[in-house]
């Protein structure tokens, strides 16, 4: 990387403007607001200097160089618009035309393609070449979200090089040559039978009517839309998109170079995962189940009949036997307003979200060692760090755009690349090591990293001495775990530990970052000490490129914790059972506050089955999937006498409600996100909310209201200053600031506070970070002759949680296995399977079908299985054991038996 | 110290050597490529084997060579000492090498021969190709076996790499560089040394080399020295030899040599004892053509795609793997130890000032000695087509020299002394770097040559670039719409203009230098594109698409050559003539005097020797009578009357076929009879008069109307022939006055005469005898006729003199040669500067010798006089044929007839001048010229004249009808034409002949002319 540090004066155009060294001139013009035209840019890619059309004169040279490659000097003197200039890029463009299918007036690009903006501003009408000869392909293999119309390529190069450079899929590439080079995949195969991730980087970047997004076509063309700027509503990365809105459709999505930590990149969730909001199954009236049967029902008829029996209940059998389930999906302000409206509406603090299957184990890990739960450092900062640890996050397809980051970092400023897990994902390319332990033995595998570290003097012993305590608790564990043992338990080779652990420890700047490969344990929490454990040793905390970076799954889970959608937490994780936050809350609703903490999911889920709990009320949330051994949760909710779901769709859970009430989707309503960051990022209303659906806040107010409990907000933005006004890390955040600041992180305390993006820098949440000694336990089930192999779950790219939304959204199924299970091709022969069988996958809980996918990325002994297809819910089969401390369910191991079916 | 270290090194090195070289008879056979593909590893066998039977291992030794360039001679064979230079040499030859290689004699027969003069040259360095070479780069090649690492060391190899090693530090050795002004042989000329200095100074631990090895086979050794003392020079650790998978031998080679310079410890740890490393790999591409281009080249070698990136950064600050690298092509290295070992001021004293040293070129085209040649930088052209390159083969007209292959750039013949150096390459749009030097002769089309040449570089764009990938494909069907017909002439400014774009727009060399032979075609030889375009001509007649046959293309009057000859061969005589007279009336005259260029051209002349298609023509024209072809006629034309005024070829071509189709034609001649030139200006021996009667008779027969002894501006005026009705005129006059000499007397002292004055008197039997001693001054075909005429009349010697050489000498060389047999003395260089009289009488002319001076716009020398040369050539009769111009004192000095040059001005396109309803044609036109052009005018301004009359031609319906005619060819098993060589037709014996006025050259027999015929390839039958 060039530094940009030093500054000077060009001349441009005749004025001077100032410039930073190693800024291209077109980066000095385009500050300067000298707009050079450009057709092979984009700012996410390096310089190409392919199209030629942004040619400038510089004194001195003999022949017009491209701006767009060309550093700008001291004391230069550029002239961007010529005569000449102009007319040579009249001859250009006029080139280009003459290999263009100019198909304006049905062209989906027209209105937004630039070449037709320059032959327009150039006043090139048509081409003086006309009938030569052209290049065209038909695309013969149409997939569902990239439409290619290669007739209208000009070879800009850049979908290549997006694929390349920043999606690293390697999709595309270049074929033949001379006038006949063309863009393709290998032998023209489709994109599905390409490493194609359907992320659509090629088509952000296309600047003509080559590849346009299919889902599109036909619906509207740019200047037809109104265009909302918000934030994804996938996973907790939080990019900034931009819906387009006609006719009170969504008709396309894009992102904003330049804006958030995507810089216009998304995934294929974010950009083509869309669809289920204008789906036809959306809920737009309350239902009422009727003889086992849904009728529609009024807004009034359904909030009345839930009133009713939610405070016969809470009559009846207390507030302890209801129940409410807030979701990840919603907005803080939903979530604020919800628990608000169990903790005081309904009494009860049984408040809980499927957070708790997730990173439940970091709220909890983390605040023990370092006082707080939360990704240490930013998105952007983990691109600083010189060695990057990632261990149990497959971040390239649950966290697609900071997988995008960690592979920049790799290819482009070099830094050094670990990766510690069971699966051969797509990190595992770009990593300098890789360790492929069994899953479960991740303790074993810490503490071996840590032992070696110790051994070959690389501890930070300043940092231990100055910054933690109690490193002889951890000192006294180590001993045991020599490489050699390690070895034995994770099947990791010794020497290739001991590697690991130097690059690690030599690291000057290193990052670890993780997912619910190390949460998801019946180990969970002991994992998160392991994995802190480790930031401290090296001293890796508190600086860029350095942390604990756990990556939070879905767009507000982070948010809904920070809401206190928990049981045992108020906004801004005040303590349930500290008697001065129970006051305070108390004063500022206005209401009495049950005392204990309440129960967690899996609690709740028991308490139903046992009939301890009868009433329930479920937003946006789909356990009957997402839970672990799902038989149970059934059961539990058949259990209840009363089951609400607030949602979209009628999901699995919804089915089985007695009341059914229709919300609103992201794209339909205002509110805040916070992302894995703790970045706290607005959305907004591109479109009114479908039928009768409301916003999730408007239902419970209605509803909490209706209950005797009267809650009024005109605005979500209202609910966020009262947020403010309560939990302390987020006092200085409002949509005023927001919106100019473009997100702020929290803690952010007060209004002139400018966020935090790196915690812990001179001191733990806590005070001192804690070390503990952590001995290695074996997962809760191992294989054995009877399941002799292991299972274990997770997310594909392409779907999202239990599908509620990508499942309804157009295409997603095409380009995903669905129902598959990926099996190592040693177990495959060994059972006698082949790609596509359909197999039985047996634990001791349940049983399921799925479709063979035969794969090197499993290894032999271990099978993958995504959890979002109710085709095939692999959570029949997961074990509901808990981590005795955050209770959340050991999805990522259980013993497995396969069959052919 | 260091000389000790040195000492050291060299014996070290040399302890490992056994270069074998003794006292032994070195037979060096070439196994360089071009020798390989001639059979030169069986004439290595060969010997090798014979000096084994014979055991002569103690006396001779015979090995390979590398190649010493002469390709077109191999397999060569190099017997050292003397260094006897073998060409052409076959297994079968062995033995007499072996023979005469052990008594010190040499084998006659296998010497290299002038083809010219025949003369044979004995020993490399006299032999013309060596002789004008400077060889620095290729100093070993044909001297040492290039897979030999002993062999190399022998000659002094690697002492550069040990001196630099052990006595000079990097920047001592950057500094040498940069004083001997060594250039970048590779590209566009970059100074090396200043190269060198940025890679050694950019910032960073590893610095990379990277060697081009596209080209020097056989030089591996050399090339590795001078690349380990870059590699040291600059601190590169690490380097990369890049060769190109389709040369398997020389990537087998260099892997050879790159291992024995391990072996050696040339390369390695620790190189020659120093702490200085390098280590070398291979990277044996499959890219393209662009991989050349050197950010493509790095991306190739880092495995992605050969397309080239942006510059800067240069690679000498982020090359390979992002390092500062340092890349050069294998020529530059080889330059290196020679400057090392030798010093820069040795090196500075070859070449010119800006471009020191030498240049490899690989000479190719049409040139009789290629193959592979090292330049002293500033060598001019001339040098290398005529001395080194043995001049161009059937001393064929020098049309232009290509320079830098498919993206260089053409000069014209006018720039025969351009010397060859980065300023002047650059200057024609080429450079240095790509070392072709291809020679074009008047055969070659410049536009085709283009097309080959753009359509290339369209192919071998990366595409990655818009203007390249696009621009070249555009300027290519540009280029082929004018080959094939298809473009107007504004094209010509639109692909100019795009070539300018292209050139300035693109990304990398490859694109910016694709439009040079285009630009430089388009400036040098425009005139050739713009045929193409408006006459559909091309001049070399290779365009398929305008070409029928080149035959046909090539004849002026556009008669159907390929048709007749065809129907010659199945004895269909009468339709021939027919066809022939279509366009041209006079076959017989026609098959005895035309200079036939249609046979210049001819494709049977690439498989042996053309058709004989005068020969051909005669033999038809002698056997059947003159038949008319039909034209449509129309009743009505009768009433139209043209004039014609000259009875010459023009005149009468166009009376001719004005009467065929209908019109009342008569021709005015002012002398008793008709014929015009081809009755005065040539001799009966040449041209029988009954021939000329017959044929004139024929026209006549036709309907034209013939009045002789009747001179317009004497007898009649253009007014007068109006106002008797005559709707048109054409004037024929032709070109009769003599030039003159300039010369004291020359026009009142008996005994001096011009040319024509001369013929024309002795073809109309005045009673004129010729001196004694005559003396002719000219070259052309008056000058030779005349002479030979004057042989006939009665002179006892005759003599020529012409101030240029035989090469320059307009005259048809069968003429010349048929002169010669006939005792006419030649004589060359020579210059009359006076008349010499005694008593009023010409005793003799005065003359100075001349030498060739500077060119002229058509790359002819001018000759300039030889000072203090003089002398008399006796003589009583001096004839002056040195041109005619045409006589226009028949029209008023104000005329709007009278044209440039004291010619007729006429339109080219309509033959009308100014006066509406006046044509003109033939030589009055166009200046002294051929009976076919003559014929081509007057059939032109027939059908002019029609259209001016009648708004329509029915001559061009007949024409255009005519194009599609297809005379099947004789089936193959019938005939087999492939063994059959050209027919000579018999001639008079030169004894016998000179005292009259017979024909010389007689007619060919029946079966003889059938046989010829029917060598015909019948290209014109080809499909596009």
């Amino acid at each position: 990387m060039k530094t940009k540090t030093e500054t000077f004066e060009i001349t441009l155009n005749g004025s001077s403007v100032s410039a930073r060294g190693g800024e291209t001139i077109m980066e000095v013009a385009d500050q300067a607001g000298v707009i050079i035209p450009r057709l092979c840019h984009d700012p996410r890619l390096k310089p190409s200097g392919a199209c030629r059309l942004c040619i400038v004169e510089v004194e001195g040279d003999a022949a017009p160089v491209p701006a767009c490659a060309t550093v700008a000097r001291a004391g230069m003197t550029v002239e961007t618009d010529t005569d000449e200039i102009r007319e040579l890029r009249r001859a250009l463009i006029d080139l280009f035309l003459s290999d263009h299918n100019s198909d304006c007036l049905t062209c989906s690009s027209c209105g937004s393609c630039s070449l037709q903006e320059y032959a327009y501003e150039y006043g090139v009408r048509e081409t003086s070449l006309a009938g030569r000869a052209q290049h065209r392909v038909i695309d013969q293999d149409p997939d569902p979200f990239i439409a290619r119309d290669m007739s209208k390529c000009i070879l800009c190069g850049r979908c290549v090089r997006i694929c390349d450079e920043v999606e690293a899929a390697f999709a595309i590439g270049w074929q033949g040559k001379g006038f006949d080079t063309g863009v393709g995949t290998p032998f023209g195969a489709s994109l599905k039978k390409t490493p194609c991730e359907f992320c659509g980087q090629c088509v952000s970047t296309c600047p003509t009517g080559a590849l346009t997004d299919a889902l599109s076509v036909g619906k509207a063309r740019d200047w037809e839309t109104t265009k909302t700027l918000t934030t994804c509503g996938y996973c907790g990365v939080g990019c900034a998109l931009e819906l387009h809105a006609k006719n009170g459709e969504i008709v396309r999505v894009t992102a904003p170079t330049g804006v958030n930590n995507n810089n216009g990149n998304l995934c294929v969730k974010g950009r083509y995962g869309y669809t289920f909001i204008n789906h036809a199954e959306r809920l737009t009236t309350p239902l009422i189940k009727k003889d086992g049967r849904f009728v529609e029902a009024s807004w009034d008829e359904a909030l009345t009949l839930v009133a009713d029996k939610l405070g016969a209940i809470k009559e009846d059998h207390g507030p302890g036997a209801l129940a409410a389930l807030a979701s990840a999906k919603c907005t803080n302000e939903e979530n604020y307003v919800f628990q608000k409206f169990a903790r005081v509406g309904l009494g009860t603090n049984n408040v809980d979200h499927c957070a708790r299957l997730c990173h439940s184990s970091t709220v909890a890990g983390l605040a023990i060692a370092f006082g707080s739960g939360a990704m240490t450092n930013s998105i952007k900062d983990l691109e600083e760090a010189d060695t990057i640890l990632v261990i149990g996050s497959n971040t390239t397809e649950a966290h697609p755009i900071i997988g995008l980051g960690l592979i920049q970092a790799v290819r482009e400023k070099g830094a050094k690349l670990i990766v510690i897990d069971p699966r051969g994902i797509k990190l595992t390319k770009f990593a300098d090591i890789w360790l492929a332990q069994q899953p479960g033995s991740d303790v074993a595998v810490l503490n071996g990293l840590m032992h070696v570290i110790l051994e070959e003097g690389l501890a930070d012993e300043a940092f231990i001495a100055a910054r933690t305590e109690d490193f002889e608790a951890l000192k006294k564990v180590l001993p045991e775990y020599s490489p050699e043992k390690v070895e034995a338990i994770s099947g990791i080779p010794a020497e290739d530990l001991r590697e690991a652990a130097r690059l690690f420890g030599r690291a000057v700047r290193g990052t670890i970052i993780y997912s619910m490969g190390i949460t998801q344990h019946t180990t969970g929490v002991d994992n998160v000490l392991s994995v802190a454990n480790l930031a401290m040793m090296t001293g890796n905390i508190g600086r860029a490129g350095t942390g604990v970076n756990p990556l939070r799954g879905q767009n507000n889970v982070q948010g809904s914790c920070d809401m206190g959608s928990l049981p045992d937490v108020y906004p801004g994780y005040q303590k349930v059972d500290n008697a001065a936050a129970r006051e305070k809350m108390s004063r500022a609703w206005g209401a009495e506050l049950p005392v204990e903490p309440g129960l967690t999911i899996v609690e709740i889920m028991n308490a139903a089955a046992k009939g301890d709990i009868k009433g329930m009320y479920v937003m946006g949330e789909n356990p009957m999937l997402s839970d672990p051994d799902v038989g149970h949760v059934e059961e539990a909710l058949e259990n209840l006498d009363f089951l609400v779901v607030q949602d979209i769709f009628l999901t699995e859970t919804a089915s089985m409600a007695d009341v059914v009430l229709p919300g609103a989707t992201f794209a339909e309503r205002d509110g805040t996100f916070t992302s894995t960051e703790r970045r706290v990022q607005r959305i907004a209303k591109a479109i009114e909310p479908l039928g009768q659906a409301r916003d999730d806040w408007k239902i419970i107010t209605a509803l909490s209201t209706a209950m005797g409990y009267p809650m009024k907000y005109s605005s979500a933005e209202e609910i966020m200053t009262e947020i403010a006004s309560v939990a302390p890390s987020y006092g200085g955040i409002s949509y005023e600031r927001i919106a100019r600041e473009g997100g702020l992180q929290w803690p952010c305390p007060d209004a002139d506070h400018p966020g935090t993006a790196i915690l812990h820098k001179d001191a733990f949440a806590r005070g001192l970070g804690r070390f503990h000694g952590v001995e290695y336990r074996p997962p809760a089930e191992e294989p054995d002759v009877e399941f002799p192999l292991v299972l274990t779950t997770g997310r594909v790219l392409q779907q999202y949680h239990t599908g509620t939304m990508t499942r309804r959204s157009e295409g997603i199924d095409e380009i995903s296995c669905v129902g598959c299970a990926e099996i190592s091709p040693r177990d495959a022969k060994d059972l006698g399977i082949s790609k596509g069988d359909t197999i039985r996958l047996i634990t001791r809980r349940g049983e399921i079908e799925a479709t063979a996918k035969v794969t090197r990325r499993s290894r032999p002994g271990i099978v993958f299985m995504p959890f979002h297809y109710k085709e095939a819910p692999a959570n029949k089969l997961t074990n509901p054991a808990l981590d005795p401390i955050a209770k959340i369910p050991e999805f990522k191991v259980c013993a497995l038996r396969v069959e052919r079916a | 110290m260091t000389e000790t270290a040195r000492a050291e090194e060299m014996a070290r090195l040399l302890e490992g050597a056994d270069p074998d070289v003794g006292d032994k008879v070195r037979i060096g056979v070439c196994s360089g490529a071009g020798c390989r593909a001639l059979g030169g590893q069986a004439v290595l066998a060969a010997l090798t084997a014979a000096a084994e039977a014979r055991g002569l291992g103690e006396t001779v030794k015979v090995f390979g060579v590398g190649c010493p360039g002469s390709c077109q001679q191999g397999p060569v064979v190099i017997v050292d000492p003397p260094a006897y230079f073998y060409q052409k040499v076959a297994s079968s030859d062995a033995a007499d090498i072996l023979e005469a290689a052990v008594a010190g004699k040499v084998v006659e027969r296998l010497l290299f021969k002038d083809q010219v003069t025949g003369e044979a040259y004995q020993t490399v360095p006299e032999v013309p190709f060596f002789k004008h070479q400077e060889r620095v780069v290729l100093r070993h090649s044909g001297a040492i076996n290039p897979e030999s690492i002993e062999d190399y060391i022998s000659v002094g190899g690697f002492q550069a790499l040990v001196k630099a090693v052990t006595s000079l530090t990097g920047p001592e050795i950057i500094e040498e560089i940069s004083r001997s002004g060594l250039r970048g042989r590779g590209g566009a000329g970059y100074a090396v040394g200043e190269k060198w200095r940025r890679c050694r100074e950019a910032p960073g631990d590893i610095k990379h080399l990277i060697c081009n090895r596209s080209s020097l086979e056989g030089l591996d050794f050399q090339i590795l020295e001078g690349l380990i003392i870059a590699a040291f020079a600059v601190g590169a650790t690490s380097g990369v030899v890049y060769l190109r998978q389709q040369n398997q031998k020389t990537v087998t080679q260099m892997r050879a040599a790159v291992k024995k310079a391990y072996e050696f410890g040339l390369l390695g740890q620790g190189i020659l004892s120093s702490n200085f490393n390098l280590d070398l790999e291979i990277y044996e591409s499959d890219s393209a053509f662009v991989a050349g281009e050197e950010t493509a080249m790095i991306a190739a070698i880092e495995g992605e795609r050969a397309v080239p990136r942006v510059r800067p950064p240069y690679p000498t600050e982020e090359g390979l793997w992002g390092r500062p690298t340092l890349i050069s092509n294998a020529e530059t290295f080889a330059n290196v130890p020679a400057i090392i070992g030798q010093g820069a001021d040795w090196f500075r004293s070859l070449g010119t000032l800006e471009s020191p040293g030498t240049k490899v070129f690989s000479l190719t085209g049409k040139v009789r000695n290629g193959g592979q040649v090292e330049l002293e930088l500033g060598t001019s052209i001339e040098t290398l087509i005529y001395e080194i390159g043995g001049g161009i083969p059937g001393d064929r007209a020098f049309k232009a020299l290509h320079v830098g292959g498919p993206s260089g750039g053409s000069v014209p013949a006018a720039a025969l002394d351009m010397p060859l150096d980065y300023e002047s390459i650059e200057a024609v749009g080429a450079i240095v770097g790509t070392s072709d030097l291809a020679v074009l002769d008047e055969c070659t089309c410049m536009v085709e040559t283009v097309s080959s040449f753009i359509n290339l570089m369209a192919d071998e764009s990366c595409g990655k670039c818009a203007p390249c990938r696009i621009g070249t494909k555009r300027m290519a069907e540009m280029v082929d719409d004018i080959i094939n017909g298809r473009a107007e002439l504004g094209l010509l400014a639109e692909l100019e203009a795009l070539a300018k774009v292209v050139k300035t727009t693109s990304l990398c060399g490859l694109g910016r230098t694709a439009p040079n032979p285009i630009l430089t075609t388009l400036k040098h030889f425009r005139s050739e594109y713009e045929d193409h375009i408006t006459a559909k001509k091309c001049s070399a007649a290779t365009c398929s698409a305008l070409v029928k046959a080149p035959c046909s293309h090539t004849c002026p009057a556009g008669v159907d050559a390929p048709s007749y000859i065809a129907l010659v061969a199945q004895g269909r005589y009468d339709e021939a003539i027919a066809i022939h007279r279509e366009r041209n009336p006079f076959p017989s005259i026609c098959g005895r005097v035309c200079h036939h260029p249609c046979e210049a051209r001819c494709k049977r002349g690439q498989l042996d020797e053309p058709i004989a298609i005068a020969l051909i023509k005669r033999f038809m024209s002698d056997k059947a009578a003159p038949i008319h072809p039909e034209f449509p006629r129309d009743p009505s034309n009768q009433h139209r009357q043209v004039a014609v005024v000259g009875a010459g070829p023009a005149g009468l071509a166009c009376a001719y076929y004005l009467a065929l189709v209908g019109y009342s034609v008569t021709v005015f001649e002012s002398l008793p009879v008709a014929g015009g030139m081809m009755k005065v200006g040539i001799p009966d021996f040449r041209l029988p008069t009954e021939i000329l009667e017959k044929e004139i008779e024929a026209i006549i027969d036709a309907g034209a109307k013939i009045e002789t002894g009747k001179a317009l501006g004497r007898d009649f005026t253009i007014d007068g022939l109006f106002e008797a009705g005559h709707q048109a005129v054409f004037l024929g006059t032709g070109a009769h006055a003599g030039n003159q000499m300039g010369l004291d007397r020359e026009t009142d002292l008996d005994g001096v005469i011009d040319g024509a004055a001369f013929l024309r008197a002795v073809n109309l039997g005045e009673p004129l005898r010729a001196g004694r001693r005559t003396v002719v001054v000219g070259g052309g075909n008056v000058a030779i006729d005349a002479a030979r005429a004057a042989l006939r009349q009665g002179a006892e010697q005759v003599k020529v003199v012409y101030r240029r050489t035989e090469k320059e000498m307009p005259a048809y060389e069968w003429d010349i040669r048929e002169a010669r047999e006939e005792n006419i003395v030649l004589d060359f260089l020579v210059s009359p500067v006076g008349l010499v009289e005694q008593d009023g009488r010409l005793t003799g002319i005065k003359c100075q010798r001349m030498v060739l001076g500077a060119r002229d716009d058509q790359g002819r020398r001018r000759p300039e006089p030889v000072a203090g040369s003089d002398f008399v050539e006796e003589a009583d009769m001096v004839i002056a044929a040195i041109g005619q111009s045409p006589d226009l004192d028949y029209l008023p000095e104000d005329s709007e007839l009278r044209g440039r040059w004291g010619r007729l001005g006429v339109s080219s396109e309509t033959l009308m001048g100014d006066r509406a309803g006046v044509f003109g044609g033939g030589d009055a036109v166009s200046g002294p010229a051929s009976v076919v052009e003559a014929v081509r005018h007057g059939q032109l301004a027939a059908a002019e004249i029609e259209k001016y009359l009648t708004g329509a031609s029915l001559i061009d319906l007949q024409l255009a009808a005519a194009e599609h005619r297809r005379i099947e060819p004789i089936p193959e098993e019938e005939f087999q034409a492939a063994g059959i060589v050209r027919r000579s037709p018999p001639e008079a014996d030169p004894q016998a002949r000179q005292g009259d006025f017979r024909e010389v050259v007689l007619a060919l027999a029946e079966n003889d002319a059938r046989e010829e015929a029917a060598r015909c390839l019948r290209c014109d039958l080809d499909e596009d």
